[in-house]
């Protein structure tokens, strides 16, 4: 029986009905457009799928959209603020960090939860902290190294706010 | 190095910003109004007879709108060609593969179209099934498709020069065997279709992730019993293809046909699951050759022979049996060559070609070049060197190489991994290896080799290019317009690219054989200068000049001995229209010499251009070996690789490291593995490992820059090549650090502790 919800994304919120086992993917998918995570696996293995709730990297496809309500979540269509990119997604463009793009959106938004729990890693980090983000086309090089472009970029704001 | 303004220059590409803000539309976020979603039954069994299915109470599940089987389907296969042409688009009277599709439903929602399978009730007479090549091709094994005999097919055998007398010639004889794994390509985007049936116009409109929108149409076409101009492929952005989507699939049919009976569009969206399951493997093959060798290090002969698992359906596998030959005759100077290729089907999924199809030939030959240099006390270094094809030479076949750069490749990759110094030396467990891999681009297609491109210009001075070339991720489009850009001196934003739509673009190869650059690069190449030249001749009469001493930059044309006398180019173009022509400019390009050639004369010994130009490369890899564990760990890799003349250096880097990935991962730990009723066991991401960023070190890439000839600014290509020295390099380096040679992959731990329990054991190395 479906049950209605209401799913605050990107800072707005939306009132929609659901079905108790419809996952927070198929739910923002399907039902308010929002097409940027993707359904590389359904089953929590690729990373595609991944929204920021309350901050946390999480799977959307393994998060029912029921349980979703009352949280923030963040999608890679709410990074950008007014036309201009998250620094992230600047330095993911600049570095060649972006082929075909379908993993781009869960890596992007991986990476942000990263930086955001810590803000200056070591490539090794930043390596070990999106393996569960799989890419086939770029080979991660130039992933790991714009992850470290954007937390320098961010860090120089940081100290230019302080 | 000529100077450029765009061409040669780290461009960011045009559609990145589109991707990292989730903006860019793959086929599984099209939505159309009133669209249904599309699910396919699949035959659970690897080998068996439909005798009967029955769909009423599926038909009758409210949410349901429609149900197809074989039986209303026209009795016309597809396949890649016109001779492979094997598989229907629903199974009709047999299924072949664990996976097969056998019917398909269409329901206001997924969760109902899965009910509504589960309602299908199909009846089969299971027969005898053969899961491997040897098996397959026995005297008395169950034959897959009636006009194959013994399952094989192609076959043929290639020799030039006099394989037999230079081995009696020779001191020593080489022999040595690798076999592999069957695996995915992998792409991240799961396979989707999306097919909108307009019954007023007869006219059928589709989406799907596509090599060729071309080859696509022809096959809808042909099966459907629809003219070509009612149905239109539309361009879509896809995530990745590497050769595994060269054919269409029954997807689109799926989709299609569902379509024109619910008179609705229809999405078919496949899961993880069937991806890995249903459309194409990167084909399993057993390599086996033996090499001629005298006493000084001379290579006189090889003979090559090489079976390969093509699964159930032929899809791009026949070629690939074949096109291990050509790295073959090209990378090393070879005046006697032999190379026998062997495809047979098996009830699995149907294999497809994948980026470089000699990965495995590469890396039998490279480690029989290590063992030659060992054994005669040489230097393997200097011995690949001393053997490497040059630019000019003529291959056995008559191939003539307008362009190569292996031993700069090799020179380049041995200096920046400091291999010298390391190899022999590093400490116990830690091993250095290098392996060196060559490709062409273009192989005879036929007519189907030509690329066309347009360029229209529009009032206020910029333009629209049209190209069918697709864009499967790796950048093609950007390139296509950095070509025009450089041609016409515009900056990239004024120019608009449509591409890889059957309606809007004219004729394209489709981005096999890495055509796109040297091909479609060079259709889009000539029309801007067909157009840049159109618009010297109408300034020309403006001004008052001679065309020659025109110059076209920045949007304006002008004279070259003095720039400020000049006009822009909207102000051209309009006068073009006032006089009732148009600044229109039209390119076609067909590479040279093998156009005329079919697709069966690469399994035969045909004098002729094989490839139009071919690249090469070199690999470096440092590996860790835990010797209590077996678990290999790579260090680093450096790649030193020639593409011709790099048009965005980003791309080409973004291409190699992205193709050592997935080498890598094929080395080590990819595998598909069968039950023994022919059941795919690894169907998801959990079970069929592909590397993850921890799994990968820094790939440091250096490109080398022969000119080409004929290709765009020199360029080659970059897709093919990437990554074959990758394999090689770290079986290499594995024998440098534990000495022992690994001959099958993907090399898990067990298998190096198995080898190193024979070693300790005192079996041969």
């Amino acid at each position: 029986m479906m049950k209605q919800v209401s799913l605050t994304v990107n800072g707005e919120v939306y009132e929609v009905a659901v079905e108790p086992w419809w996952t927070l993917l198929e739910v923002l998918r399907e039902k308010l457009y929002l097409t940027g995570a993707k359904r590389g696996c359904d089953r929590g293995d690729c990373g595609a799928c991944t929204v920021l709730i309350d901050g946390k990297a999480k799977l959307s496809c393994l998060t029912l959209a029921v349980k979703a309500q009352g949280k923030e979540i963040l999608t890679v269509e709410g990074l950008a603020q007014d036309e201009e990119l998250h620094p992230i997604q600047r330095a993911f463009v600049e570095q060649g960090a972006v082929q075909c793009g379908f993993c781009t959106p869960g890596m992007v938004l991986a990476a942000k939860a990263l930086l955001d729990r810590n803000p200056t890693p070591s490539e090794e980090e930043v390596s070990e902290g999106l393996s569960g983000n799989l890419c086939r086309c770029t080979g991660y090089t130039k992933i790991i190294e714009a992850v470290l472009v954007a937390s320098e970029t961010m860090e120089r704001r940081q100290e230019t706010a302080r | 190095m000529k100077d450029y303004s765009v061409i040669g220059k780290r461009v960011v590409g045009i559609d990145k910003i589109k991707k990292v803000t989730g903006a860019a539309k793959f086929t599984a976020d099209l939505f159309l109004p009133g669209m249904l979603h599309g699910k396919a039954l699949r035959s659970p069994h690897a080998h068996a007879r439909i005798v009967n299915i029955d769909t009423s109470q599926a038909e009758g599940l409210p949410g349901v709108r429609a149900v197809i089987t074989g039986r209303e389907i026209p009795r016309v296969k597809f396949g890649l060609t016109k001779d492979i042409r094997d598989q229907y688009l629903l199974a009709i009277d047999k299924v072949r593969y664990v996976g097969e599709e056998v019917a398909a439903v269409a329901a206001i929602d997924e969760d109902i179209a899965e009910e509504a399978l589960s309602l299908i009730k199909v009846e089969y007479e299971e027969l005898p099934a053969v899961f491997d090549p040897e098996s397959a091709m026995k005297e008395g094994a169950p034959q897959l498709h009636d006009h194959v005999e013994r399952n094989i097919s192609p076959q043929g055998v290639i020799h030039f020069g006099d394989v037999d007398k230079a081995f009696a010639e020779c001191d020593y004889i080489y022999e040595d065997r690798v076999a592999d794994a069957k695996v995915s390509h992998g792409q991240m985007e799961p396979y989707a279709a999306l097919a909108a049936y307009d019954s007023a116009s007869g006219s059928l409109d589709m989406w799907a992730p596509n090599q060729s929108p071309f080859t696509r149409r022809r096959a809808l076409s042909n099966v459907l019993q629809m003219p070509v101009v009612k149905i239109r492929y539309h361009n879509v952005h896809m995530g990745g293809a590497f050769g595994g989507l060269s054919d269409p699939f029954p997807a689109e049919f799926i989709a299609a046909l569902l379509s024109i009976k619910s008179k609705r569009p229809v999405r078919v969206a496949y899961s993880r699951e069937e991806t890995l399951i249903a459309i194409r493997h990167w084909p399993s093959v057993v390599v086996e050759m033996k090499v001629g060798v005298k006493r000084d290090g001379t290579i006189l002969a090889k003979d090559c022979k090489l079976t390969l698992d093509g699964g159930a359906y032929m899809s791009s596998s026949g070629l690939a049996a074949f096109q291990s030959y050509m790295h073959l005759e090209a990378l090393y100077r070879l005046p006697n060559v032999r190379y026998e290729g062997i495809r047979a089907y098996t009830n699995k999924t149907p294999s497809s070609m994948h980026r470089l199809q000699a990965y495995q030939l590469a890396i039998l030959e490279e480690m029989i070049l290590e063992r030659i240099a060992q054994d005669l006390g040489l230097d393997s270094v200097e011995l690949r060197k001393q053997h490497a094809t040059q630019t000019g030479d003529i291959l056995p076949g008559g191939t003539h190489i307008t362009s190569f750069a292996l031993r700069e490749c090799i020179d380049k990759a041995v200096a920046v991994s400091g291999w010298r110094e390391k190899k022999g030396k590093l400490l116990p467990g830690r091993g250095i290896g290098i392996g060196c891999s060559g490709s062409y681009t273009g192989f005879a297609m036929g007519f189907r080799l030509n690329s066309s491109a347009l360029v229209k210009f529009n009032e206020d001075g910029s333009c629209s290019v049209f190209s069918g070339c697709m864009d499967n991720g790796q950048g093609n489009e950007s390139m296509l317009i950095q070509i025009a850009a450089e041609v016409l001196g515009m900056p990239m934003e004024n120019i608009e690219l449509i591409a890889g739509d059957t309606a809007l673009t004219p004729q394209d190869p489709g981005t096999y054989s890495m055509t796109a650059a040297f091909v479609s690069g060079n259709a889009i190449r000539l029309a801007a200068a067909d157009a840049k030249q159109q618009i010297m001749e109408i300034a020309m009469s403006m001004i008052g000049v001679p065309a020659n001493d025109l110059e076209v930059k920045e949007g304006r044309v002008f004279t070259k001995s003095s720039p400020e006398k000049g006009i822009r180019i909207e102000s051209v173009v309009r006068e073009a229209w006032r006089r009732g022509t148009a600044v229109q400019g039209r390119g076609s390009y067909t590479p040279p010499a093998i156009s005329e050639h079919g697709w069966a004369d690469q399994t035969t010994a045909t004098r002729g251009q094989r490839g139009i130009t071919y690249t090469d490369g070199a690999t470096v890899a440092e590996v860790e070996v835990d010797q209590e564990t077996g678990v290999v760990k790579v260090l680093n890799v450096w790649q030193a690789y020639d593409c011709g003349f790099a048009l965005n250096p980003m791309a080409v880097e973004g291409q190699w490291q992205g193709a050592a990935g997935q080498m890598l991962g094929r080395t080590l730990f990819e595998k598909h593995t069968w039950d023994e009723k022919g059941r795919l066991i690894t169907d998801s991401f959990l079970d069929f490992r592909m590397p993850r960023s921890s799994d990968i070190p820094k790939v440091s890439t250096f490109i080398v820059e022969p000119i080409d000839p004929r290709g765009p600014f020199g360029a080659k290509e970059v897709g093919i090549n990437a990554g074959g020295g990758v394999g090689p390099a770290i079986v290499n380096a594995i024998h440098d650090a534990i000495g022992v040679w690994i001959k099958e992959f993907p090399i898990t731990p067990e298998k190096v502790l198995a080898a190193l329990e024979e070693k300790e054991g005192g079996g041969l190395i």
